[in-house]
């Protein structure tokens, strides 16, 4: 996808694209941004509004209520009913009445001075127990004071649930509550004779019962005709508590528009008050509904613009991707004529100046072949030569190699030499004793000379002169066979199984002439029982160069030093360790010691071959690895990790 | 100076008595018959009588409220057992001298409570029986097996079965008798029984049969029976003169039918004329003395009977009735004799209103039977109880 974003085309598609869109869409946003705050400032007017009516219709049929009530109060057979039962009929229909005319009367009592009910409407309230609001009962008949009435707020959820069972003849059915409080509108009943006012009586009580319940069931009737607004009525609360059973919790009440206005009730001082709220996604539907549609009107314009913006770019383009397709024929090496006729003057100039450059390359590339090929023909004999001279230097380069050998060999063989001659003279020299003691015993002999003490003298010091004879020529023997030892595995490439802690040991004693003259410790670690097959000349060959470097560069002959040589098998290698505390190697000169013909005491007989021929054994011969670790004053350290299986190779020998 | 004087007190006492007496009364049959009498009264005694017509059902309360707001008429002729509130009505017991002589014992009982008398009676009687249409019946019904078995003949004829003011308890009060349940026994309450429970379930069962209509009112047994939309009707001796003329022939009247082999007993409690919060000792008193007399002059009791069919307690007038009896007027006379008194005691009073209450209670499906008669029991002795206590009557 990015890629085609990189293309000529794909950038002027979303150029014409953006460029049609762009200004719609945010023009579209901002309006419809000003339409969601003009909609939500309408919603709440038209919630206010609503609110407004609904209070105005509640308060004046509350007023009419309680208008009737207190009419009904001064109704003679209202007042009569509470005094005698005798009027208990024509009270009936009246309040009956009331209650079809005052829907807000869900229940009207007459109570008689004794709190009895006498008269009730509807006829299921016969069966009400008005054992809960006696205690309200009670008061009011003892505070003869009040002569209005009053509004109580009874909070008994079981009393106003008895209410509505009782009117759906079905007693067990229980009525999902909004609300367990009811209102009570009290209204005294006074009697009095016409000309006796001392005989002014109160007979009994007008009960009205509102539920709550049923108060906020006749509002949301009454917002019937908001219904598409979806106002709901979302709290009824009383002096600021709130009124209704499960109240919403704040999260719900967030998601809603609200408003709050008071009712105006008479006979009572208490603050009610109606919370009504809409969804703030019912309001803002309108524009949700809007912007879903501006999202598919602008889907829609994509889907157009996008194919316009297309075959725009695409006719723009074509003669690009022409001119393109003619610079990559080129460029794959076909400059042959193709004459083209482009829809743009520019692009067909364009066009017509590569065709002309093109044959332009043509031209010179066929004068650069002429030339190449007599350049060639003068590298390739240049080239021979050089072919000739290189495979001369590594003859050469094999030769100094051999000769290094053969020249460590050589220094080792006058080593050795060196070494055999003392005890070997040692061994003529008794050797020339025993003879003599012996002419000396034959000269006894003869002259019948011979002591006892002189025989015994001659055995003691014949048997001494034997040890010392045999001592040192064991010593020689020693010395040649470790030489034999190391000399034959340099000079042949024998593979053979060797213990490796003895066979190290055994070169160390044969470079012991080597060693003399400096005050050196050498250490041996590692597994005596290890066994190798492998080329023991190699590992000799590789120990000898490092010892003697260490010898040459890397020790005083005034100072003591120490070389530690440490083997271990780790996963199927052999971990070789050459470890000295000479004076170290330099950062700039570490990267090269490995170097053919690099030395740094050329001046004094230094070949520069050692290490590279160390280097080539370990990794061509042994198949492993050689790293260097050092530091001026630091010594140097040789890790040598090689395979215990030898890589492949043709061992004729 | 003497004598002037004199005349001064005797014009001045004149004056003092009332020149008009009020006189109210419920008998619709009597609407246009009274003030005629009234006329004839004044003519013969300089006494206006100002008579007012109340439906019936509202005359009590009508008089109640006139007797608490002091203006009451000065004489009211109601059924007996308006006794049973005498307090509330104002009523003082009567002197002798105000019942007519030779006034049978029977009548003044109607008028009697605890020893005194509150009431003159004027007629007896006001009791129900039932009415037929020929047209419909060949034979009326004796049972109420019989009634519903002529349910299918009636209906094919173009009539429905039976009418009456359904929810009347006057009405109801028959049945009851039937199932061996009455209202009161002596001063008290006795309407949370069984029989009452039974009358009541019996009661409705009719209605939820459609063999009656439970929403019928008077006119049920009246204008609708007259004008043949009932076979039958359940109506009272108030209504025999009328309903005789509009049906002639084709009028008949026969016991009401028994239940289950039990007879239905209806009341009757005659109508007595009573003086609200009246003295009758001053000369309003002796005026109303007089005009009671004039209502019990055999004259008056006679014309009861010839001009609006009302049964009189003059015994003579009794008597002439009775040998000149037509089959319905025996039917009738008949149908008195099974009849019960309405106890004219304040148990009575209560129990009505009681009774009315449980009465609906139960037929709007609202209550059990149980809890009907329970409602019935508790109201009635409450309103009882209330209606002995000292009231605004006493404190006068």
């Amino acid at each position: 996808m990015f890629e085609w974003r990189r293309t000529l085309r794909g950038t002027l598609s979303g150029i014409i694209l953006a460029a049609a869109l762009l200004p719609c869409l945010l023009t579209a946003s901002y309006l419809i941004e000003r339409f969601r705050t003009v909609s939500q400032t309408a919603t709440v007017g038209a919630l206010e509004q609503v609110a407004r009516f609904l209070t105005n219709d509640v308060e004046r049929d509350y007023q009419l209520l309680f208008a009737t009530v207190e009419q009904l109060s001064s109704d003679p057979d209202i007042i009569y009913a509470a005094y005698t039962g005798a009027f208990g009929a024509k009270a009936q229909q009246k309040l009956e009445k009331v209650r079809q005319i005052h829907p807000a009367a869900h229940g009207l009592v007459i109570v008689d001075a004794f709190g009895w009910p006498v008269e009730v409407a509807p006829t299921s309230l016969e069966l009400l127990e008005l054992e809960p609001i006696s205690p309200q009962l009670n008061t009011f008949f003892t505070d003869r004071s009040a002569l209005n009435a009053d509004v109580l707020d009874i909070d008994n959820g079981q009393f106003v649930q008895q209410i509505y069972q009782l009117q759906s003849r079905d007693q067990k059915e229980q009525v999902e509550l909004t609300s367990n409080h009811l209102f009570m509108v009290l209204s005294p009943l006074w009697m009095s004779a016409a000309d006796k006012e001392e005989l002014h009586e109160l007979v009994g009580a007008l009960v009205v019962l509102m539920p709550v319940h049923s108060l906020i069931n006749a509002a949301e009737k009454r917002l019937g005709y908001a219904q598409d607004m979806g106002i709901s009525i979302l709290d009824v609360s009383m002096d600021g508590q709130s009124l209704l059973q499960t109240q919403l919790d704040r999260s719900t009440l967030d998601r809603h528009l609200q408003i709050k206005v008071q009712l105006e009730l008479e006979y009572t001082e208490a603050t009610i008050e109606l919370t009504l709220g809409v969804e703030r996604i019912s309001a803002l539907q309108q524009v949700e509904a809007l912007r879903t549609e501006l999202w598919a009107i602008v889907a829609g314009l994509i889907i157009i613009f996008g194919g316009v913006a297309y075959l725009g770019a695409r006719h723009l383009v074509q003669p690009i991707m022409v001119v393109n397709q003619l610079v990559s024929s080129y460029a794959n090496g076909d400059y042959s004529k193709k004459s083209l006729k482009l829809s743009f003057r520019e692009l067909q100039q364009m066009a017509t100046v590569l065709e002309q450059m093109a044959q332009r390359i043509v031209d010179d590339q066929h004068q650069l072949e002429q030339r190449v090929k007599a350049r060639t023909s003068e590298l390739q004999t240049t080239n021979e030569e050089l072919r000739h001279t290189m495979d001369q230097l590594k003859a050469a380069q094999h030769q100094l190699v051999e000769a290094e050998k053969m020249s460590q060999l050589g220094q080792l063989v006058a080593g050795v030499a060196h070494e055999i001659n003392t005890p070997v003279g040692v061994a003529v020299t008794a050797a020339t004793l025993l003879e003599r003691q012996a002419q000396d015993l034959e000269q006894h002999v003869a002259e019948e000379s011979l002591t006892r003490r002189a025989l015994e003298e001659y055995v003691s010091s014949t048997l001494q002169t034997s040890e010392m004879v045999r001592s040192n020529l064991q010593r020689a023997a020693n010395l040649i066979r470790n030489f034999k030892e190391v000399a034959a595995d340099q000079s042949s490439e024998h593979l053979r199984q060797f213990g490796l802690l003895d066979y190290v040991n055994s070169l160390i004693k044969s470079l012991q002439p080597e060693l003399k003259g400096y005050q050196l410790d050498i250490s041996v670690d590692g597994d005596e029982t290890l066994q190798l097959h492998s080329y023991p000349g190699a590992y000799s060959q590789v120990l000898t160069n490092l010892i003697m470097n260490s010898l040459k560069h890397g020790f005083y002959r005034d100072k003591h030093h120490h070389i530690q040589i440490s083997f271990e098998v780790h996963e199927q290698h052999l971990l070789l360790k050459y470890r000295d505390d000479g004076r170290g190697i330099d950062a700039v000169t570490l990267p090269r010691i490995f170097d053919p013909f690099f030395t740094t005491q050329r001046t004094s007989g230094g070949t520069g071959l050692g290490l590279h021929i160390v280097y080539n054994v370990v990794s061509q011969k042994l198949g492993g690895t050689i790293e260097v670790h050092s530091d001026i004053g630091d010594g140097v350290e040789f890790n040598m990790r090689m395979p215990l299986a030898l890589p492949n190779r043709n061992d004729a020998k | 100076m003497k004598t002037l004087l004199l005349l001064l007190s005797c014009w001045w006492m004149t004056s003092a008595a009332a020149s008009e007496l009020l006189f109210w009364h419920q008998k619709e049959e009597a609407r246009a018959w009274f003030p005629q009498i009234a006329k004839q009264y004044e003519a013969a005694t300089g006494v206006r009588i100002k008579v007012s017509y109340l439906p019936t059902g509202e005359l009590k309360t009508n008089l109640m409220r006139a007797v608490f707001d002091g203006n009451s008429p000065h004489a009211a002729m109601v059924p007996a057992d308006f006794i049973g509130d005498h307090r509330r009505l104002g009523l003082r017991p009567l002197a002798d001298n105000v019942f007519a002589a030779g006034m049978p014992p029977a009548a003044l009982q109607l008028a009697t409570y605890d020893g005194n008398r509150y009431g003159v009676p004027l007629l007896g009687g006001n009791h129900l029986m039932l009415f037929y249409n020929k047209k419909f019946v060949e034979a009326p019904a004796t049972s109420w097996a019989e009634l519903v078995a002529q349910r299918s003949q009636v209906e094919r004829k173009g009539s429905q079965l039976i009418g009456w003011k359904y929810a009347e308890m006057y009405w109801f009060v028959s049945f009851m008798s039937a199932f061996g349940a009455f209202p009161v026994d002596d001063n008290a309450i006795t309407l949370d029984t069984p029989e009452t429970r039974q009358a009541l379930s019996f009661y409705k069962q009719i209605a939820d049969d459609g063999l009656v209509d439970s929403s019928c009112g008077y006119g049920c047994s009246y204008d609708d029976f007259k004008n043949g939309k009932y076979a039958y009707a359940i109506n009272g001796d108030w209504a025999f003169k009328d309903v005789s003329t509009s049906l002639g022939d084709d009028f008949g009247v026969a016991l009401l039918p028994t239940i289950n082999g039990r007879p239905m007993v209806p009341m009757f409690s005659g109508m007595v004329l009573i003086f609200p919060n009246q003295d009758l000792a001053g000369e309003t008193g002796k005026r109303l003395t007089d005009f009671a007399h004039y209502l019990q002059s055999q004259n008056i009791q006679q014309r009861f009977y010839d001009d609006i069919g009302s049964l009189p307690v003059h015994p003579q007038v009794v008597d002439r009735i009775q040998q000149t009896a037509t089959a319905n007027m025996q039917a009738l006379l008949e149908q008195l004799q099974h009849a019960k008194a309405a106890p004219p005691t304040p148990a009575m009073a209560a129990a009505w209103i009681g009774m009315r209450k449980g009465f609906e209670l139960y037929m709007s499906g609202h209550g059990s039977l149980e809890k009907a008669t329970q409602l019935m029991q508790r109201f009635s002795e409450h309103e009882l109880k209330k209606a002995t206590k000292t009231n605004l009557e006493s404190k006068q």
